[in-house]
């Protein structure tokens, strides 16, 4: 259910009259989720999901509880507010305690747009058959594909007895595609993360993956090691992602980082990476934008995590910020990476020899103290040879931090909207990056 | 299950319904009635072939503490309907979080909607096999309700726990409850109803040691696992102790030697040996990953369809039973989302060391020649389409009188792990990378130092095949996960994997901070 800024502005002031603690914050989600899945060239699964959450977190002193129901009757929602209530009032008092925000100004977004908020199943269903005709015009290819399409219109409302109030539309579609060919031998991928929808294009992402799992199907055995590796932005988002998930300041100063210092303190300030590594979040930014605020109402602005290869900020809750006397810094809603002109086609001719990674899968933190990762390549790893693809390879499994990632950068592409397999959900618009030094521990047989 | 966490006050045994004063059993199996009734007759009047429905009402709480300060306290109380039409041979879904008869008319036809609109996709119409109608009741045995402990009790507990740690000499302390309970009904157009009622249970900690000197730390997390159950599946003593315990072991990890990759024997505690469990046997038999339906998420198989009854998995000593049913499993129900009894999950997936059988959800067991399911759905919550997921998955012990230290004494040059850690496999269920919390050198047959920034590589069906020792059920440990992830849009499901600790030759380890 999508509430308009009015309506939901009136139904908090209704909630909020409800409190009998010191304080309360409101944050109200609700929207419509629309989705078809295809398997193996037919439907597999859909759905229509229409939801409402309201999450309630009450304060008597510095005594907290948080109560999330989905009722919408006032009946409802006071049970679930007594109940916050009662929760906070039996809490132990938290020695982090602060008072809610007071009225903030929240920047403006790009994150919804009628032309996409007035999307119905008709039209998701019908972008569900372009893909399926682009896969009858290929059928002397012997394609099996998967495909995801995820419509989302929702909207978020956050608002506070101190006077908070903030809300934001959404509308954005999702589409990912497999394509095997029938005989297991060949795999390609190609995805989109979109708020207009202008700029989603079916036929070209199912003609990518069609052609990745075609050229896919001759592989040559190459041995684990050190490869120059250019990764395609959907990989890059991936690492780039978790390691900006990991920039907690607090962790840091407390000795329990990557991005702390030895002898104390953190390595703000230290060019940890080369001068052309820029990456940002900015919620205003028109092809990615993210959310304007976070959940405790802090505005998301922009900021610079790595300002030419400077450390320039990690994330500060408002208590640490408080207690360090620095600015409070959320969590990004969206990860931007500054990039350049050339293209991925310009960047593989300029390319002697290198491994193309399409995308990454199954990455999980190994070592938290160098923050190295692995996971590994899927649906479409080639070998780039004098400018050219020249062969697919075989799939490997990588243990790698992207902190050396990023230092052994190379070269810099043009930024695209990009769809990650870990870091999914937030808006994205990140460069291929070409990176000297990339280690491979060993091969997948995986197709 | 010996010993409790709390002082309780209410240590009645119940089995049936779980009393709680914040939903009313009866008025919600009133309110399913009406529901249910609107939506299958919706469906039937608009002409759907089969047509069922979840109704759901959740409860959850979590603390979450760190030091001495209650970081977290939340709760939450969801409720909603998710209903499925299968409309010439294509499924239509929508759910709703209202619950109310004309709401549950509309969704219907807004499933039947979907599924008319999604006909053109659908050149394979779905195939449902006869499916039995049951009227049936299932309901988790609790000791202790966590939801019926006072608050006070659950933060004291795991304030005094990061307070025992602290005192141990941690840096930090974090520790957390989950608590999730639900009544979940079903009914279907054939003619079923089904009520259960679900809690399960989730403790942990992680101390943290930090050198701040040399910019090093070391954690190490608890190795109780989420069952289901109340509050009695942990025993406080025994909790209390590891903290201290894991605190001392974080510290001397700090010290430890790093281990020199090469090729060595493994021998797995059941904490860690189920992880593996999970992703290389539990995943990749499948059937929907198999047949290629999942390839543009969470992967295929390595695993074809006509290798049932002949693929060589594992060493002939190695056995794996998928079952519903084993006290505290995360994924023991009387019946699963799509409305089969667990009696039908009862099967071997491995059986001396051939595989047996896939995991199946209704309509595809024709795909393989079978007549029927077994009873292998889940949908994680009403707003999700049930898909195919795991029952438990556990290791059969050996029948044979067996100890860990009998399998350590047949160990020239290897390593003892104990606890999850990282983990990794690729998208058809090869490859894979496995870390841990624990790392003892075994030289000679004796257990010696710990080790540090252990992890081991290999592939799913040469690991099992390597498998050449099994503990006797004497040391039988049931673990699992509340959060496996699979399918479009993903859905986390709880499962459960019991083992014993086992033998594996020649795995290749690396050393995680060498190889990066």
């Amino acid at each position: 259910m999508i509430l308009s800024e009015s309506e939901a502005r009136n139904f908090q002031i209704s909630i909020l009259s409800l409190s009998k603690a010191n304080s309360l914050s409101v944050e109200i989600k609700g929207g419509q989720f629309v989705n078809i899945r295809l398997g193996r060239n037919a439907l597999n699964t859909n759905g229509i999901e229409n939801s409402l959450k309201i999450t309630l977190n009450s304060t008597f002193a510095n005594r907290t509880a948080s109560y999330t129901i989905d009722q919408l009757e006032m009946s409802a929602i006071e049970r679930g507010l007594r109940r916050c209530e009662k929760l906070a009032q039996i809490s132990p008092p938290d020695p982090e305690f602060l008072p809610p925000l007071g009225p903030q100004h929240y920047a403006s977004s790009f994150s919804y747009s009628e032309s996409m908020g007035n999307l119905s199943i008709e039209n998701i269903v019908e972008m569900a058959v372009r893909i399926l005709d682009v896969l009858t015009q290929n059928q002397s290819q012997h394609i099996e594909l998967s495909s995801f399409i995820k419509f989302q219109k929702y909207f978020i409302c956050i608002a506070n007895s101190n006077g908070l109030f903030g809300y934001q539309k959404f509308a954005n579609i999702q589409l990912t595609a497999t394509a095997r060919t029938n005989d297991g031998l060949g795999s390609g991928w190609a995805g989109a993360f979109v708020f207009n929808i202008e700029e989603i294009d079916p036929e070209k992402l199912i003609e990518t993956a069609i052609q990745k799992a075609i050229l896919s199907k001759e592989k040559l055995s190459m041995a684990p090691g050190h490869y120059p590796v250019l990764l395609e932005p959907t990989a890059a988002v991936d690492l780039i992602g978790l390691m900006l998930f990991s920039m907690d300041g607090r962790a840091a100063d407390e000795g329990r980082s990557v991005f702390s210092k030895p002898g104390g303190g953190n390595r703000i300030g230290e060019p940890l990476f080369p001068s052309n590594i820029t990456i940002y979040s900015d919620p205003s930014n028109r092809q990615a934008p993210g959310q304007v605020f976070s959940n405790d109402g802090l505005p998301c602005r922009k900021i610079p995590w790595i300002q030419h290869g400077i450390l320039s900020n990690l994330i500060y809750s408002r208590y640490w910020a408080k207690k360090n006397h620095k600015e409070p810094i959320p969590e990004p809603s969206n990860i931007l990476m500054l990039g350049s002109d050339t293209t991925l086609d310009k960047m593989i001719q300029d390319i002697d020899k290198a491994i193309l990674v399409t995308r990454l899968w199954y990455i999980r933190e190994v070592d938290p103290q160098s923050l190295i990762f692995t996971g590994l390549t899927r649906d479409g790893t080639f070998l780039i040879e004098k400018g050219k693809i020249s062969k697919a390879v075989n799939n490997f499994r990588f243990n790698q931090s992207p902190l050396t990632m990023l230092q052994s950068v190379q070269q810099i592409g043009r930024a695209v909207n990009c769809i990650g397999s870990e870091i999914d959900d937030l808006p994205a618009l990140i460069p291929p990056l070409l990176v000297k030094d990339f280690y491979f521990t060993s091969t997948s047989e995986a197709i | 299950m010996a010993g409790s966490l709390l002082s309780l006050k209410m240590p009645t045994v119940f089995s049936g319904p779980l009393p709680d004063a914040f939903w009313n059993y009866d008025q919600s199996r009133r309110i399913a009635t009406v529901v249910a009734e609107s939506a299958l007759h919706t469906a039937r009047v608009y002409g759907c072939q089969f047509s069922d429905i979840r109704i759901c009402w959740i409860l959850k709480e979590r603390i979450i503490s760190r030091e001495s300060r209650i970081e977290e306290l939340g709760g939450s109380f969801e409720s909603g309907m998710g209903i499925r039409v299968l409309f010439e041979g294509t499924w239509g879904f929508a759910s709703s979080n209202l619950l109310d008869p004309n709401e549950a008319a509309e969704k219907t036809k807004e499933a039947v909607e979907v599924a008319k609109k999604c006909l053109k996709l659908n050149p394979r119409p779905v195939e449902l096999e006869k499916l039995p109608q049951i009227q049936g009741q299932w309901h988790q045995d609790v000791l202790i309700d966590p939801f019926g402990v006072p608050l006070e009790e659950k933060t004291s507990f795991l304030l005094d726990l990061n307070d025992k740690a602290i005192k141990a000499g941690a840096d930090f302390c974090r520790s957390f409850f989950l608590f999730h309970k639900e009544l979940r009904i079903y009914a279907s157009s054939i003619g079923s109803w089904i009520e259960q009622t679900f809690l399960r249970t989730y403790p942990k900690f992680i101390v943290t040691v930090v050198d701040k000197k040399e910019g090093k730390f070391e954690s190490r997390s608890s190795f109780e696992p989420p069952k289901s159950g109340g509050l009695e599946i942990i025993e406080k003593k025994a909790f209390e102790m590891e903290v201290v315990e894991a605190t001392h072991q974080a510290r001397e990890k700090l010290q430890a030697k790093p281990v020199v990759p090469g090729i060595k024997d493994l021998v797995l505690h059941p904490t860690n040996l189920w992880l593996t469990i999970h992703e290389t046997i539990g995943h990749s038999t499948e059937l929907d990953r198999v047949m290629g339906l999942e390839s543009n998420y969470a992967g295929t198989s390595f695993l074809k369809v006509d290798q049932l009854g002949n693929f060589d998995f594992a060493n002939p000593i190695v056995t794996i039973r998928a079952d519903r049913n084993q006290p505290g499993g995360l994924a023991s129900v009387g019946y699963d989302d799509d409305g089969i009894p667990s009696s039908w999950s009862d099967f071997l997936i491995i059986e001396k060391g051939i595989l047996k059988n896939f995991q199946m959800a209704i309509g595809q067991a024709h795909w393989i020649g079978k007549e029927k399911s077994n009873g292998c759905s889940y949908a994680q919550s009403y707003n999700f389409f049930p898909i195919q997921r795991m029952p438990n998955i556990s290791l059969v012990p050996s029948e044979k009188k067996e100890q860990l230290k009998d399998l350590i004494s047949g160990v020239e040059d290897g390593i003892y792990i104990i606890g999850d850690g990282s983990w990794s496999i690729d998208q058809q269920r090869y490859n894979f990378q496995f870390g841990g919390q624990l790392f003892y050198e075994i030289k000679n047959g004796k257990i010696r130092q710990m080790l540090r920034d252990v992890i081991y590589q290999g592939n799913t069906q040469s690991f099992w095949k390597s498998c050449d020792g099994i503990c006797s059920k004497e040391e039988y440990k049931l673990c699992g996960t509340l959060f496996c992830g699979k399918g479009e849009p993903s859905q986390t499901a709880p499962v459960s994997h019991g083992a014993v600790p086992a033998r594996f030759r020649n795995i290749t380890i690396l050393n995680s901070r060498l190889h990066s």
